[in-house]
């Protein structure tokens, strides 16, 4: 209750100061408001939180398979990772979905009141549920999609997002998603 | 920044974007350098579009869009491939930084607009030597 990004989070809103720019609440987002008792953009924060966790896991599941790759992978992972740190001050652990449960690809992010403080915050992200091809250039193709994916997912988060100076953060995440995707796919397809 | 001053700031980072891409465009050598001119080509050709685009949603925003100056300094001595792709690096970085505060002060059809434009701008400076960052249009991050 009364869980807000101004806290944890003000980084997000601290580096933009002229950027906020909350949009009028419609009345479907103030019920949602009060039905889950969230802050919309926290509960956004999560969702990509989640999203970003998976990704980084599958960064490291990817390396551990293929040790080779670690130079290849290692600006992916400084992504993620700073993408991670990020989120996780701005959201409060009973607000956490587990890391690959969120990724819905909807224009906005459904708020599960259901997600109940009983979720332990993500301390072991089962890596056996990771399958990392065996050859390395499909292995990085597969990367590559998925930081596709997570571009597309990031941007239309953006779009959704209440907080100007979040909606920024979120695009840049996206943004450097959409990178990675295109390094990813270029030595997959050197590695061939 | 309120949406109007938003939409101008990026559409005066489109004049500079234009006369730079321009310049570079016409200095580079097609037959030495045919992937470098078709890059600075296409750059070229999709940051007048972007400028077009915004002159017409400054008018939706009923505001009278800012004009291009007469001249930009361009980023460096331009003379070498290795100069003109710097140079290009530059000035996409600078509108990755204009697009991302654009996101930060708009909603609904212009906010979708800058989040596009920083995710290619974004991929588009990789093609002239930049790498992936981890937070990219946003320099304080």
């Amino acid at each position: 209750m009364g869980v807000s990004l101004a806290g944890a989070g003000a980084v997000l809103v601290g580096c933009t100061p002229k950027g906020l720019d909350r949009r009028p609440k419609h009345g479907a987002t103030a019920s949602a408001k009060v039905r889950a008792g969230v802050d919309p953009d926290v509960a956004l924060a999560a969702t990509v939180l989640a999203d970003e966790q998976a990704l980084l896991d599958r960064v490291v599941a990817t390396v551990d398979r293929h040790p080779g790759l670690g130079a290849a992978l290692a600006s992916a992972r400084s992504a993620h990772q700073a993408h991670v740190d990020l989120l996780q001050d701005a959201v409060p652990d009973d607000v956490r979905v587990p890391a690959g449960g969120a990724s819905s690809p909807s224009v906005s992010p459904s708020v599960s009141p259901s997600v109940s403080p009983s979720v332990s915050p993500s301390v072991a992200p089962s890596p056996p549920t990771i399958k990392v091809p065996a050859r390395a250039p499909v292995a990085l193709r597969a990367l590559a999609t998925a930081e596709d994916r997570l571009a597309l997912v990031g941007r239309r988060s953006s779009f959704a997002a209440e907080s100007g100076a979040f909606a920024r953060v979120l695009a840049s995440m996206a943004a450097a998603a959409a990178q990675q995707a295109t390094t990813l796919g270029a030595s997959a397809t050197v590695g061939r | 920044m309120t949406p109007l001053d938003a939409l101008q700031k990026t559409l005066a980072g489109e004049h500079a974007a234009v006369y730079v891409y321009r310049a570079l465009a016409g200095r580079v050598s097609a037959s030495a350098q045919p992937d470098l001119a078709g890059r600075l080509a296409a750059a070229y050709t999709l940051h007048r579009g972007r400028r077009d685009q915004l002159i017409a949603m400054v008018r939706v925003a009923k505001g009278e869009p800012v004009a291009a100056d007469v001249s930009y300094e361009l980023p460096n001595p331009s003379r070498t491939a290795g100069q003109l792709r710097a140079g290009a690096l530059v000035s996409e970085e600078r509108c990755a930084e204009v697009y991302g505060a654009m996101v930060g002060s708009t909603s609904r059809g212009n906010r979708q607009w800058a989040i596009d434009a920083l995710g290619d701008a974004a991929v588009r400076l990789l093609g002239f030597g930049g790498v992936p960052a981890d937070f990219p249009g946003v320099s304080e991050l």
